[in-house]
């Protein structure tokens, strides 16, 4: 069963003199098993979603359900719904606090009211998963890189084992490897778990490459739903809301105009490679 | 939400009592304090309570603002007016019910203080808090403590400490929500349990919290540094403040207004047969 969004509506500051409508009556379907992508501007309401996934928000209006129940209907659900809904916020290296990095991951669990031994396995587990190195783990979380505590806080919300993984900006404020390392080992532990994963990102490229599925939030709502090819087909409509298909898409759009036809559209760099080298007859690529 | 409590609750505006000098105001509203405590008969009551209704008004607040200025008050407002009522013992006893003996001095102290507290609140956040923003208001406090730096007291130091407390205040409020938010998604109850484990849960706040307060800092100096700040001596300002010949009338009135009211406490009145003196 999925997350499903029916006319949700959320208005920060209610009755204030700084009333803003973020949302207004959306529908939206995060589904098992597959990664979702969500994108939109700044502003969109991107962040409001993923809290009112877990019940951190109420919405002004509407019906959050997680596999079939209403989670804001009973308040006693609600840390259920935290272990359920797993969130990672933006920039959440900055909520470490425990005195070393292991703690710190095993922090969520220990809320569970987990058993010693479940814990320390769910907190390897994590660790494997994100990557940390043995001798990070006993180190304080403010002694270790930003890359690494990002990696560890991650590790802090996966180690909950939720059912749905929502991650707010994962790679924001990364270099360019560390935001493919961290996007693909995300993509490698939703192969493996089987957990429904959501990305939130400003970046079509990183979307193209590890979703399965892509929302398209616009300023008023959710623009469009669906498949890579269905949201990259009307790059004209991305462009209007200040949004745009990944390069390598706009180059295929380009060399199509050219004349040069490709058998199937194209997302990521890796494929067109693939593509452009068997056109040229040059076999699969891998040889050069 | 946190975020509702509002600090430094300022109102833009072109009244005459936003225009009144930062300094000036300070001073005013000092004068006005201390006439609000001297004052002890009736009239002069009636009249410091006349003056601030003038201010009020001249501010062009609303009184919703005021009123709802005025609510977190209610409480010692009511608690101060019923400890008067029923326990002043002197002056004539009006009404008796088995313990309960209430005085006319009782009344009139009542209704004394509580005319005292309406005042107090309504004449320094209007002169002070509505109509000045934090960091006018800090640079006035400067412009009237820079005497001080003549017997070696870093006054603009203070000044400069004071104003980046007040411009990160809603900074770390807002910080302080996230975290909390961020931590209630990893399970912290912040609500429940017994007091070790609240203590251990704001913990999980307070930390995140305190790091990010000095990597603000940090980052701050960094870039005051890189903007060639280097302490007051020989900084000048943007806006300098001009203390023009209006300011100048508006604490003689003020001052005014403290004499008319010592001299006002001189007059008393019996009504009711001698029930009540005012």
């Amino acid at each position: 069963m999925p997350i499903i969004f029916e006319n949700v509506s959320y208005v920060y500051g209610q009755n204030t003199p700084f009333e803003h409508k973020a949302l207004d009556k959306i529908n939206l379907t995060v589904n098992e098993n597959e990664i979702t992508g969500l994108i939109g501007q700044t502003g969109c309401g991107k962040s409001t979603i993923a809290q009112l996934c877990n019940g951190l928000y109420k919405p002004t209006e509407g019906k959050v359900t997680v596999d079939g129940v209403d989670i804001n209907a009973d308040k006693k659900n609600k840390k259920e719904n935290f272990f359920k809904v797993g969130l990672v916020f933006q920039y959440p290296e900055y909520q470490l606090f425990e005195d070393t990095v292991e703690h710190d991951i095993a922090y969520g669990p220990k809320n569970m009211g987990l058993s010693e031994d479940e814990i320390k396995r769910r907190v390897t587990d994590a660790v494997r998963f994100v990557g940390l190195r043995d001798d990070e783990m006993q180190k304080s979380p403010f002694d270790i890189s930003g890359g690494q505590r990002r990696r560890a806080a991650i590790a802090g919300i996966i180690a909950m084992e939720p059912k749905y993984l929502i991650l707010d900006e994962p790679a924001a404020g990364l270099d360019p490897q560390g935001r493919d390392d961290i996007l693909s080992k995300l993509k490698k532990y939703q192969r493996e778990k089987g957990t429904a994963v959501v990305i939130i990102s400003h970046s079509m490229e990183d979307m193209a490459k590890y979703c399965d599925r892509i929302i398209v939030l616009s300023q008023t709502g959710v623009y469009k739903c669906g498949t890579k090819a269905e949201i990259f087909e009307d790059p004209a409509a991305l462009r209007d809301m200040g949004l745009s298909v990944p390069q390598i898409t706009k180059m295929v759009y380009c060399a199509k105009e050219l004349g040069v036809k490709f058998d199937r559209p194209l997302y990521t760099v890796d494929a067109a490679f693939e593509d452009i080298m068997k056109m040229l007859g040059g076999g699969d690529g891998s040889d050069t | 939400m946190i975020r509702d409590i509002t600090l430094g609750q300022y109102f833009p505006g072109n009244s005459l009592i936003h225009k009144i000098d930062a300094r000036a105001k300070i001073v005013i509203t000092l004068i006005l304090i201390v006439a609000v405590f001297v004052a002890s008969s009736g009239i002069s009551f009636a009249f410091l309570f006349a003056v601030s209704l003038v201010i009020f008004i001249m501010s062009g607040i609303s009184f919703k603002t005021l009123v709802k200025g005025l609510k977190p008050i209610v409480f010692i407002l009511i608690f101060t007016t019923i400890f008067q009522i029923f326990f002043t013992r002197t002056g004539n006893l009006l009404f008796e019910w088995y313990f309960i003996k209430i005085y006319s001095n009782g009344i009139i102290f009542a209704v004394k203080m509580f005319i005292r507290i309406i005042v107090l609140i309504t004449t320094t956040s209007v002169m002070l808090s509505y109509t000045t923003s934090p960091i006018v208001l800090t640079d006035g406090i400067e412009g009237l403590m820079m005497p001080l730096s003549k017997i070696g007291v870093p006054v603009h130091d203070f000044a400069l400490v004071m104003s980046i407390a007040l411009r990160f205040i809603p900074t770390l409020l807002e910080e302080t929500e996230k975290i909390m938010s961020a931590q209630k998604a990893r399970g912290t109850d912040f609500s429940t349990g017994s007091l070790m484990k609240r203590a251990r849960a704001l913990l999980a706040v307070f930390v995140p919290l305190l790091a990010s307060a000095v990597r603000h800092a940090f980052e701050l100096a960094d870039a005051m540094i890189c903007r060639g700040y280097r302490g007051g001596k020989g900084r000048t300002k943007l806006n300098r403040m001009k203390f023009r010949f209006s300011d100048f009338i508006w604490m003689l009135l003020i001052a005014a207004v403290l004499a008319g009211v010592i001299i006002l406490n001189r007059y008393t009145f019996t009504v009711f047969g001698g029930t009540f003196v005012l």
